[in-house]
């Protein structure tokens, strides 16, 4: 039964992109998928899709590093506009800085933080916690 | 009253004139006649009685009467000048005494009158007056304060007259200094003779100068040795004076004349001396001491600062510290110097920098200081100061230090950024891939994919634990918690329950209760962990595992312990290594060589210390000092 029915993933490396694509595609709760490079292209996206659907997506899968405009950058823009502030989104970094880990914890909408490589295990485990 | 002598007096007035033209010289008002020898019979007239209250009906008829009335200690005076007057035929009679009043009350009379008669024979009468002198008592009270007041002894002596010949001296007074170097009060003294209290005056032949001085009435001068055992020992100068009674002696103790000389010039050794040793302390001080006046221009430089700079005394006295030896730092000394003469009376410290004359740079610490002269006006500069040079020296080079680290520090951070984010990433990716891989490659490649797996997952772990010992020199200070060390020890063993209970261990514990440190929470489930980790790993196994964790304080300093009876290492050949990274010593296919560098990095990391006790086939025991 698919619970997340239409998911964003923002992420600037497509190799790390293409792992977490075909991890949510073995999972049966994940519906369809939007891949977007960085912070600014999913704030369009985000718009977009507002515009199309008449709401949000379920899930982001949001990395932190990014050029353009950076994970945290992206959370800074969502928290600014109410419209987006329910959206449910889960950290996933390639980072084991334990300050980004206690940073991510200030922001209210983000409801985990998974380190790469993302598995089909973690996210499993996700699901069951969300 | 005498009526016979009342008409000799008439008699012998109407014969000789010129005997009345020189009473009238003084007074004819208080009128009185002596016969001589025998001067109680004497007659007086009515002014006289008057002068001594005497009612107009009560004059005293005899003469027996009215010399009653003289004090008797001026009895002697008043023979000795009668005797005087007669023998050397004086111009007068005059002498100053004390009488008693109708009423009893003593005053001081003088006393004047002219001898008619055979000197010779001592034979005829006297003729005079007297008057009263006035406020007698005041006199007395100056005369006594003026002579207690005198440096010298002062003895007043009064000839003692037999047959009107001296033949002693009664003392009638003496000052306080005379009673000093008598060493005898005076009322023991006055009235005492002086040939009988002291026969030394007979044996040294004194008294003959005395008496010569008052016969002859010139005053004299003599130094003289009281030997030991008689009053007043000691050697005097001595001032003889005669006087109308008797003499005066003015004695000038000249023991204690030459003792305080003495005293007077060990005094100004003394001084010298003194002098000496400070300007030797001052000179040899290793302080540099240098005084200008209030131009800052040179007026004393001490030894030292001499030497030690390299200058002359004479090419620098006199110059202006300004341009000499602080031109380097002009500005500043000037506003020192401001200073010590707006606020004078206290130092002024200040860092001033000063070429010497071989041209090395020498920081001074200095403190300047205004003196104040006696009417309390700037009238000095002093200056001390001390070479700070090799402590400025080590503070520059202590922030060159600062400095390089904290560049090292900054490229240690982004070098942690970049091992946390960007390697992490490129690892993680494999590792991911990896994994994907398993579903679509054949089953002659799984092997390979297997150990690139492995490979995978090692890096990544390398990485992770990399990053966690970069991360250990971050801000641990706030992350400081107090821990109770007893609940966080059983927290831990909750981990090792199952895998201690299978080896049949035994963990004892023996932490007091509620002894707190103050640590990071995650570094000491760390430390524990690996510590009783590595307890379990290292165990002999044909031996029952029994680890021991106590706790406690010596010499003020926490510490714990985790002491095991496994196989123990051999610290003197690994002993260096221990606690070194990815360094495995037992040859255990688990051992990953990170704990304890890490274990070390962390309690290091918060000023701790662990200490290693270990023997092959005994056990390990570790010991944590806690900075705490």
């Amino acid at each position: 039964m698919i619970r997340f029915k239409n998911i964003f993933i923002v992420e600037d490396d497509p190799i790390s992109a293409l792992l977490i694509k075909k991890s949510l595609d073995k999972i049966d709760e994940f519906g369809q998928h939007f891949h977007f490079e960085n912070g600014k292209l999913a704030i369009d996206g985000l718009k977009k899709f507002s515009r199309k659907n008449g709401g949000n997506p379920d899930l982001i899968l949001l990395d932190i590093n990014m050029p353009i405009m950076n994970g945290w950058q992206f959370l800074d823009s969502l928290v600014d506009d109410p419209s987006f502030s329910s959206i449910e989104i889960v950290i996933l970094s390639s980072s084991i800085d334990p300050y980004d880990i206690e940073k991510s914890k200030y922001y209210n909408n983000v409801s985990g933080f998974l380190s790469k490589p993302l598995s089909v295990v973690k996210l499993k485990k996700l699901v069951k916690l969300l | 009253m005498n009526k016979r002598l009342k008409k000799q007096l008439f008699r012998i007035l109407a014969d000789d004139n010129t005997l009345l033209e020189k009473l009238d010289d003084f007074s004819l008002d208080n009128l009185w006649i002596w016969s001589i020898p025998d001067i109680q019979d004497f007659w007086v007239n009515s002014g006289y009685c008057e002068m001594l209250s005497f009612p107009s009906d009560e004059i005293p008829e005899e003469s027996s009467v009215l010399s009653g009335l003289l004090h008797e200690s001026d009895l002697q005076k008043v023979n000795s000048a009668i005797e005087t007057h007669i023998t050397q035929e004086t111009p007068l009679y005059d002498v100053v005494i004390r009488m008693k009043d109708y009423n009893g009350v003593l005053g001081w009379y003088r006393s004047r009158g002219i001898f008619s008669g055979n000197p010779k024979t001592i034979s005829g009468y006297l003729i005079g007056s007297t008057t009263p002198l006035a406020s007698s008592e005041k006199i007395e009270t100056i005369f006594r304060k003026t002579i207690d007041a005198s440096a010298e002894a002062i003895y007043v002596l009064v000839a003692h007259y037999v047959d009107y010949k001296v033949k002693d001296f009664i003392i009638r007074d003496i000052n306080q200094k005379a009673e000093v170097e008598l060493s005898m009060p005076r009322k023991d003294l006055i009235g005492g003779k002086i040939n009988e209290l002291f026969p030394i005056n007979l044996e040294n032949g004194y008294f003959e100068r005395y008496k010569e001085a008052f016969l002859s009435r010139k005053p004299f001068r003599q130094e003289y040795t009281i030997p030991e055992g008689y009053p007043g020992t000691g050697d005097y100068e001595s001032h003889v004076v005669p006087y109308n009674d008797g003499v005066i002696i003015y004695n000038r103790d000249l023991t204690q004349l030459v003792k305080t000389q003495e005293e007077l010039e060990k005094a100004q050794e003394e001084i010298e001396d003194l002098d000496i040793h400070y300007q030797s302390v001052i000179s040899t001080q290793s302080v540099y001491i240098f005084k200008t006046n209030i131009e800052g221009d040179f007026t004393y430089i001490n030894e030292y600062f001499l030497k030690d700079f390299g200058f002359r005394r004479e090419s620098l006295l006199g110059t202006n510290l300004f341009v000499t030896v602080f031109q380097l730092d002009q500005e500043e000394s000037s506003k020192v110097l401001s200073k010590c003469v707006t606020q004078p009376n206290i130092f002024h410290p200040v860092i001033l920098k000063t070429i010497n004359e071989e041209g090395r740079l020498i920081s001074g610490k200095w403190e300047f200081k205004g003196l104040l002269n006696v009417q309390g006006n700037l009238s000095e500069i002093l200056c001390v100061g001390f070479d700070i040079t090799e402590q400025v020296e080590a503070l520059e080079k202590a922030h060159e230090l600062i400095s390089v680290t904290k560049d090292q520090n900054e490229r240690l951070r982004s070098f942690a950024y970049i091992v946390s984010h960007n390697i992490r990433s490129h690892s993680a990716n494999i590792e991911g891939l990896a994994d994907l891989l398993v579903d679509v490659v054949g089953r002659d490649e799984s092997m390979y994919l297997g150990m690139l797996q492995q490979s995978a997952a090692m890096l990544n772990r390398t990485i992770n634990h990399l990053n966690q010992i970069l991360s250990i020199q971050m801000s641990t200070e706030q992350l400081k918690k107090e821990i109770d060390l007893k609940d966080e020890v059983k927290r831990t063993l909750t981990i090792f329950e199952k895998q201690i209970t299978d080896i049949k261990g035994t963990i004892k514990i023996n932490i007091p209760h509620g002894f707190v440190i103050n640590f990071v929470p995650a570094y000491i489930e760390s430390v524990l962990l690996n510590l009783i980790s590595n307890a379990i790993k290292y165990r002999q196994f044909e031996k029952e595992l029994m680890v021991k964790i106590d706790a406690g304080i010596t010499d003020g300093k926490k510490y714990f312990c985790v002491a095991d009876n496994g196989q123990g290492l051999d610290l003197e050949k690994y002993g260096d290594e221990l606690f070194g990274m990815y360094k495995t010593f037992h040859g255990n296919e688990d051992a990953l060589g990170f704990g304890l560098f890490l274990t070390r990095s962390q309690i290091e990391a918060l000023d701790g210390r662990i200490e290693v006790k270990s023997e092959v086939g005994a056990g390990t025991c570790f010991k944590v000092w806690l900075n705490d």
